[in-house]
């Protein structure tokens, strides 16, 4: 069952309308049952697998206190982690004398997502920042919820827990928020990213040799924000939804084009993935290098690579999404060592340029991002600097140029606003209209591209 | 014991000022005007800047002959002749040329129009033209006859009678058919989906090439070198007869005239290539009995051999086509052809 599909509309109309009717105890058992139904649709298996994740996790969350029983909680989630990620990666027909089709069937969907949350789970029970669940039920919901199941947003499970204890209220504004939500997280999959990975050549990424620098230039761009919107979209849809069920889920995008330096990237580019990341590797690891007395560049140097590389290996267990991880933590090396000590003034031209520049250094890097190898992406950087002007392939300019605006007005939105709902800030009259003009939007674009209705972070 | 039901989460009381009841109502309200601008548009001259509003039968050339059929018999007030047939007829008759001369010798003024469709067989313009009787009620559909129209298995145009356009014409009820049939916004719409998938873009812009608002289409200079003559071959001149469903869909064609229409079948014009064995075969073996059909029927068959001889190899497109030079001649003596027979339009 996906997402964008008649079929969930329809679950998610059942589960929202018998959810209003319970009390909360209730509502979360009937969440419950409504998330293993919806992840059983997907696949039974999978269903299995995370029942098994979230009984083993559940009880070692009661004994995580101890510092063995947290190493074999972590060490068992982190090495199933691994082990599926690199069994169902290109390097898994090496490992498993299984067939390539059957490994890329090992990773559950979501699998990545819930399994971080389990993780972080544990050991915020160790440090004592948060208590063990008590209650099974709530604590199999925080694994399995089925707005942010296949794609996170990856939550704190001892926010998440508390939440799913308080009782609930959806009046008109969090029905507005939630609908409009929604509504931009459609605008933006099925209108932007949709659309624009429609005009993706097919093998720009695999076989990069047959086109001009050009081509590459504004397909790189196209990737960029089709990847963008695609995700932004799942997250805002994800965020609508649970809203409408008055829990509240994280925010994941920021204005991530409108960063002025790379650290400030990844406050806004997948931060729930992102911060979970700086909190249990990036911020460990500096605090244990500076607690041993070593040379204080280790401790600007190595934080970051780590980080970034896990990162990259969370997106996928092969050399170019690990190449395209350690440059940007090589970035962040860089802007940390080179950062000026003195706080300059504030100057506009210099905002922008930075912008410009964070922009286009976080889009070249997307190249072993999207590419299949890489030495794939290594032909595809320099091609796209052998500055080849002519173009080989049917670029429809007017939509492009029209994706970018839309994209950027909305992030302007969000950014004058500070809030992902700024459609709450406009006038009565303009959410009137905004709204009916989004419903116009959607039926003029909602169909032709047939089969492309999943999400690309569905595939982590 | 607690209940397990609660009214405690579900708060939501609309009123009507509420942005988001005012938003679904706005989006109702514009409905309306949003079909009335679609019917202005496409009713005006400004429906010349867009593209053709489309009948949903996956092929834009389809699309802008029916829209400028509309249009046309909307401002004419009616239809006189239509000529039907497949690439032949498309590229080979120039309706206006044709009324040009027949106005110049007549005196009285003809309305026409050419809607014949690459690749239509006998069978799909059976169907087409019966739906066109209905629709546009023209006085006589000239039909310009290939062998290969009567053979369904060479190539067809299935698309014509797969479409929610013709089905609902032809008494298949469905909602979509009749949006096609009563909604210029729904078949822009239609249009505007087309679009949106890439490829359909260049074919969009391939297939109404030279297209003119008479619905020729004229072919462009020599197709060289000509691609060899493969559906006229002796073999298939032969045995075309031998499958008795090829005179059906024959008679199924001429069934039309019950439904008040004339019809005459033009024999379509073929470079008389000396150096083919084609001949002997298309004279004895299929011109006979397609002739016997049509007297069987009262229907008059205009043969072309003797005009196509005299049109230059140069104004040939190949073997089978007129290039624009030729396909003026051709016009011309249909044209004449029709001044002789001046009683089809009374």
């Amino acid at each position: 069952m996906q997402i964008l599909s008649l079929p969930f509309l329809l679950f998610a109309a059942v589960t929202l309308a018998v959810y209003y009717l319970l009390a909360r105890r209730a509502q979360n058992i009937w969440l419950l049952l409504a998330s293993y139904f919806f992840y059983t649709a997907i696949s039974w298996q999978y269903a299995l697998v995370l029942l098994a994740v979230t009984l083993v996790n559940f009880w070692i969350g009661r004994k995580a206190a101890s510092r063995g029983w947290l190493a074999l909680g972590v060490g068992l989630n982190l090495s199933s982690f691994v082990a599926l990620k690199l069994l169902s990666g290109p390097y898994g027909p090496r490992l498993l004398p299984i067939p390539p089709d059957a490994l890329g069937l090992l990773l559950p969907v979501g699998f990545s997502f819930y399994i971080l949350q389990a993780i972080s789970y544990l050991i915020d029970i160790h440090n004592r920042q948060a208590d063990a669940a008590d209650d099974l039920v709530d604590f199999a919901l925080t694994l399995s919820y089925f707005p942010k199941m296949l794609a996170g947003p990856i939550e704190r499970p001892a926010r998440f827990l508390s939440d799913l204890r308080a009782d609930r209220r959806v009046d008109g504004t969090a029905l507005a928020r939630g609908l409009g939500l929604i509504l931009v997280g459609l605008l933006r999959k099925i209108i932007l990213a949709d659309r624009l990975t429609s005009f993706l050549p097919p093998t720009i990424f695999s076989d990069p040799a047959a086109f001009s620098s050009l081509d590459k230039l504004i397909w790189l761009l196209v990737f960029t924000f089709g990847l963008y919107n695609d995700f932004a979209g799942y997250t805002s849809i994800v965020r609508g939804l649970s809203a409408l069920m008055g829990i509240e889920l994280s925010p994941n995008f920021r204005q991530p084009f409108f960063a002025n330096s790379l650290s400030d990237f990844w406050t806004r580019w997948h931060i729930s993935l992102s911060f979970w990341l700086r909190d249990y590797i990036f911020f460990p690891a500096r605090r244990w290098l500076m607690q041993r007395r070593w040379p204080r560049l280790l401790a600007i140097i190595v934080p970051p690579l780590v980080t970034m590389l896990a990162s990259g290996f969370w997106h996928g267990a092969y050399a170019s999404v690990m190449l395209w991880g350690g440059l940007h933590g090589t970035y962040l090396v860089l802007e940390q060592l080179f950062k000026s000590k003195a706080p300059r003034p504030s100057n506009r031209i210099r905002s922008t340029l930075s912008v410009l520049a964070v922009f286009g250094i976080t889009t070249l890097t997307l190249i072993p991002f999207a590419a299949s190898s890489l030495r794939a992406a290594l032909e595809y950087f320099t091609g796209l600097f052998a500055f080849t002007a002519q173009i080989t392939t049917t670029i429809p300019l007017p939509d492009l140029l029209a994706a970018a605006s839309l994209t950027l007005w909305l992030d302007w939105q969000e950014s004058r606003h500070a809030t992902d709902a700024f459609f709450l800030k406009w006038t009565p009259g303009a959410q009137a209209w905004g709204f009916a003009l989004a419903l116009w939007l959607l039926i003029l674009f909602l169909g032709p591209q047939a089969g492309v209705v999943t999400f690309v972070y569905q595939g982590f | 014991m607690p209940s397990i039901f609660s009214r405690n989460t579900f708060q939501i009381k609309l009123s009507k000022s509420s942005p988001l009841v005012r938003g679904i109502l706005y989006f109702f309200l514009t409905i309306p005007l949003v079909l009335l601008g679609a019917e202005i548009v496409a009713r005006s001259p400004l429906g010349n800047l867009l593209p053709a509003p489309s009948v949903n039968a996956d092929s834009f050339l389809f699309d802008a002959k029916i829209y400028a059929l509309e249009g046309q018999v909307r401002r004419d007030g009616g239809l006189d002749c239509l000529f039907l047939g497949s690439s032949v007829a498309n590229v080979d008759i120039d309706p206006e040329i044709v009324e040009r001369v027949y106005l110049e010798q007549t005196g009285e003024p003809i309305h026409c129009y050419n809607l014949g469709l690459p690749a239509m067989t006998i069978e799909n313009a059976a169907a087409l033209a019966d739906v066109a009787i209905t629709r546009f009620h023209p006085k006589v559909i000239l039909y310009t006859i290939l062998s290969r129209d009567i053979d369904h298995t060479v190539a067809s145009a299935d698309f014509i009678e797969k479409s929610g356009w013709l089905k609902f014409n032809r008494g298949k009820s469905s909602l979509h058919g009749w949006l096609v049939n009563h909604s210029y916004a729904w078949r822009y719409f239609l249009t505007w989906r087309y679009w949106l998938v890439t490829p359909n873009r260049a074919k969009m812009d391939s297939e109404t090439t030279w297209l003119t608002s008479k619905g020729f289409q004229p072919a462009q200079g020599i197709n060289d070198p000509y691609p060899k003559n493969q559906t006229m071959t002796p073999e298939r001149l032969t045995q075309l007869w031998d499958d008795p469903g090829h005179a059906q869909v024959v008679k199924d064609f001429l069934a039309l005239q019950k439904k008040d229409v004339k019809l005459i079948f033009i024999e379509g014009p073929v470079y008389r290539d000396p150096n083919t064995d084609t001949w002997p075969a298309y004279e004895t073996s299929y011109l006979p009995p397609l002739q016997r059909l049509l007297e069987t029927g009262g229907v008059p068959f205009w043969r072309t051999d003797a005009i196509a001889v005299q049109i230059p190899k140069p104004h040939w497109y190949d073997w089978l086509h007129l290039n624009s030079q030729g396909a003026v001649t051709f016009s011309q003596w249909l044209g004449e052809q029709l001044v002789e027979n001046a009683w089809l339009f009374k």
